[in-house]
């Protein structure tokens, strides 16, 4: 069990190996140096500082971790469900669930319209009652972007509580712990690294989104557009920006991952 | 402080399990007595700790704990396992990897509705019973196998159950640390005065911790009695081969006992008809020559195999009467004992057991 200590010798391998690794990390590389290169040094504070940039920020910001504190609330729940209850119809919510990681986002942002759209089976009676249309407001960006992102955290949820070793449950429940409170301090805790690596790819898919969001909820600058739906507006119009707001994106992205990864993903 | 246990555990155990596996025990442990159910893997031990525990519900019989039914399918009351009051020591003690040695023993008392300065005022007595005052803030990881043992039966004593349930306390211990921790468990156990039920495969943690062994193969009690009676009188081959004595069969008349090819000299007892003949491994002896003197059970043979148990070697003898025996290192050094050694045996008549075989279906009746 302890093998923390363990002893490695340094690795050695064939030259051709390390070649086809080099050209694997190149692959990534040379893009963000294309990056850089192309980038309008001097006019990246008035690119940057512009309405529309900053609009995008803000909103693709706001969206994404309002995803993921969607997805976290909800997806932990139903990612316990499926690993640990047996119920019916688990395989079918399991699919639902993860389809969205293989369907085309395009198609994700179609069906959402089909259902929550002002005539679509939720959206209309909703329209209806409340006098909420989803579809073109903010909200339908978040719901996009939750519908796109959700499934990363579902299934890192149900892959650690698959693997850790449920007899710290069952120790935790003969010393007294009622369900929450073994779930509060003995489940969650031990799946923390998981989970946390979990929110944090949620949240890269959720800041990344673009082909959900387009469809369902428009591209209107201030109102649903995203970084990325700025960028993709900004390549017609003004390559400029187009590359400013893409370097904006890198290094929002790169901080994030690397602040968390140091201290969580060596964890998991 | 101490709990007042009026009634130890009463148990009939009876759980069907999906894979075709059927248990069935009947269990009685009066306070301040050790109980050991000693079995083989498979035997349906761990599913006796699970049902004890209420982490698997009786299919069949009936769970009553110092007064109080915990479990009985017949009536539908089944108590789960966070109301039960039942401290249990885990096979490699399961202690929780987040939190410290003091946060693992307060967590008991915590879940039983103590505040927290309660909860680690009462876990910090036990952290001093059990002489751990020097790691209590330290994870789990960070201290010994033997240390984690005492933190998980203080863990467990912490809730003041009704029951102990040790599950392999000393098997993810090493042979070395294993001898000294065994020692150690008894005096700690002494500490609680509640019934004791000590769940493991291993005859000598059996033998030094338990009052009484009940003998669990293949989902039923196979024989219940003290040490002494398990090593004198072994009722099954299992419970021979583990209590280091040979169990055979054979057909007593007057002193003699007809084993097949060869007869031995026994004890005039009065038994006649099948017995049951039990020979300790150790109380036979090896010779390279034929022995003088007075044994008239004297016999050659060939050693068939020869195993390593450190201390002790273990020879396996070939016809007419294989036999276990045992005999020291330095007995096989002098007498070169290896396979295919030609070698006498003798066993004097007073160490030769001899019981009258049970009836048929005189082992299934339980108390």
């Amino acid at each position: 069990m302890r093998t923390r200590s363990r002893i490695h010798r340094p690795a050695s391998a064939p030259r051709f190996w390390i070649v086809l690794a080099a050209a694997g990390a190149l692959f990534f590389l040379l893009p963000l140096l294309g990056l850089l290169t192309r980038t309008p040094w001097a006019a990246l504070p008035t690119l940057l500082v512009s309405d529309v940039v900053g609009d995008a920020l803000r909103l693709s910001l706001f969206a994404s971790v309002s995803a993921t504190a969607i997805a976290s609330v909800l997806g932990l729940p139903l990612g316990w469900m499926l690993a640990r209850v047996e119920f019916p119809g688990r395989g079918l919510v399991r699919g639902a669930v993860t389809l969205p990681l293989i369907l085309p986002p395009v198609v994700g942002g179609a069906v959402l319209l089909f259902a929550l759209g002002r005539r679509g089976l939720i959206g209309g009676p909703l329209a209806e009652v409340t006098g909420l249309v989803l579809p073109f407001s903010i909200w339908g960006v978040v719901i996009a972007t939750t519908f796109v992102s959700m499934p990363f955290l579902v299934i890192t949820v149900e892959g650690a509580l698959r693997a850790m070793d449920r007899r710290y449950e069952d120790a935790a429940a003969t010393l007294g712990a009622g369900p929450w409170t073994v779930m509060r301090r003995v489940t969650l805790p031990l799946i923390a690294p998981s989970l946390l690596s979990g929110v944090v790819l949620t949240w890269a898919r959720a800041f990344g989104e673009f082909g959900a969001t387009i469809t369902f909820a428009g591209n209107l600058q201030g109102r649903t557009q995203t970084l990325p739906l700025a960028v993709y507006v900004a390549l017609e119009r003004e390559r400029d920006a187009a590359v400013a707001i893409s370097l904006l994106m890198v290094v929002v992205s790169l901080v994030v991952l690397v602040l968390l990864r140091d201290r969580w993903w060596r964890a998991s | 402080m101490a709990c007042v246990v009026r009634d130890g555990l009463r148990a009939r155990i009876v759980v069907h399990r999906s894979d075709g596996f059927e248990l069935d025990v009947a269990l009685s442990v009066p306070p301040g007595t050790t109980v050991a159910l000693l079995g083989p893997n498979g035997a349906g031990k761990s599913t006796t700790v699970a049902a004890l525990a209420g982490l698997l519900a009786l299919d069949d019989g009936r769970i009553e704990l110092a007064g109080v039914v915990l479990d009985d399918p017949g009536t539908h009351r089944f108590v789960a396992p966070e109301e039960r009051r039942v401290g249990v020591v885990f096979q490699d003690h399961l202690l929780f990897p987040h939190m410290s040695v003091l946060e693992n023993v307060a967590f008991g008392p915590r879940s039983r509705g103590a505040g927290r300065a309660q909860a680690r005022l009462r876990a910090g007595r036990w952290i001093r019973t059990m002489e751990l005052e020097r790691m209590a803030s330290r994870k789990p990881r960070q201290i010994s196998g033997g240390q984690a043992q005492r933190v998980a039966l203080a863990r467990a004593l912490a809730t003041e159950p009704d029951l102990l349930l040790l599950d392999e306390p000393l098997s993810a211990l090493d042979v070395t640390s294993r001898a000294a921790l065994r020692r150690t468990l008894v005096e700690h156990l002494e500490a609680f005065e509640g019934p004791r039920l000590l769940i493991t495969h291993d005859p000598l943690e059996a033998f030094h911790l338990a009052d009484q062994i009940h003998v669990l193969e293949d989902g039923r009690i196979t024989q219940k009695g003290t040490a002494e009676d398990i090593r004198m009188r072994p009722r099954t081959p299992y419970a021979a081969d583990l209590a280091g004595s040979n169990l055979l069969m054979g057909t007593a008349s007057g002193g003699s006992v007809d084993m097949g090819e060869l007869s031995l000299a026994i004890p005039d007892v009065g038994a006649s008809g099948p017995v049951r003949v039990s020979i300790r491994a150790t109380a036979v002896s090896v010779h390279r020559e034929p022995p003088g003197g007075s044994p008239r059970n004297r016999w050659p043979t060939v050693v068939e195999r020869v195993e390593d148990h450190g201390s002790r070697i273990r020879l396996l003898t070939g016809a007419p009467l294989p036999l276990m025996v045992e005999v020291t290192p330095a007995a096989r050094r002098e007498l070169h004992l290896t396979p295919g050694v030609e070698v006498w045996l003798s066993v004097k008549a007073t160490d030769i057991g001899i019981e009258p075989e049970a009836l048929p279906g005189e082992e299934t009746t339980t108390s």
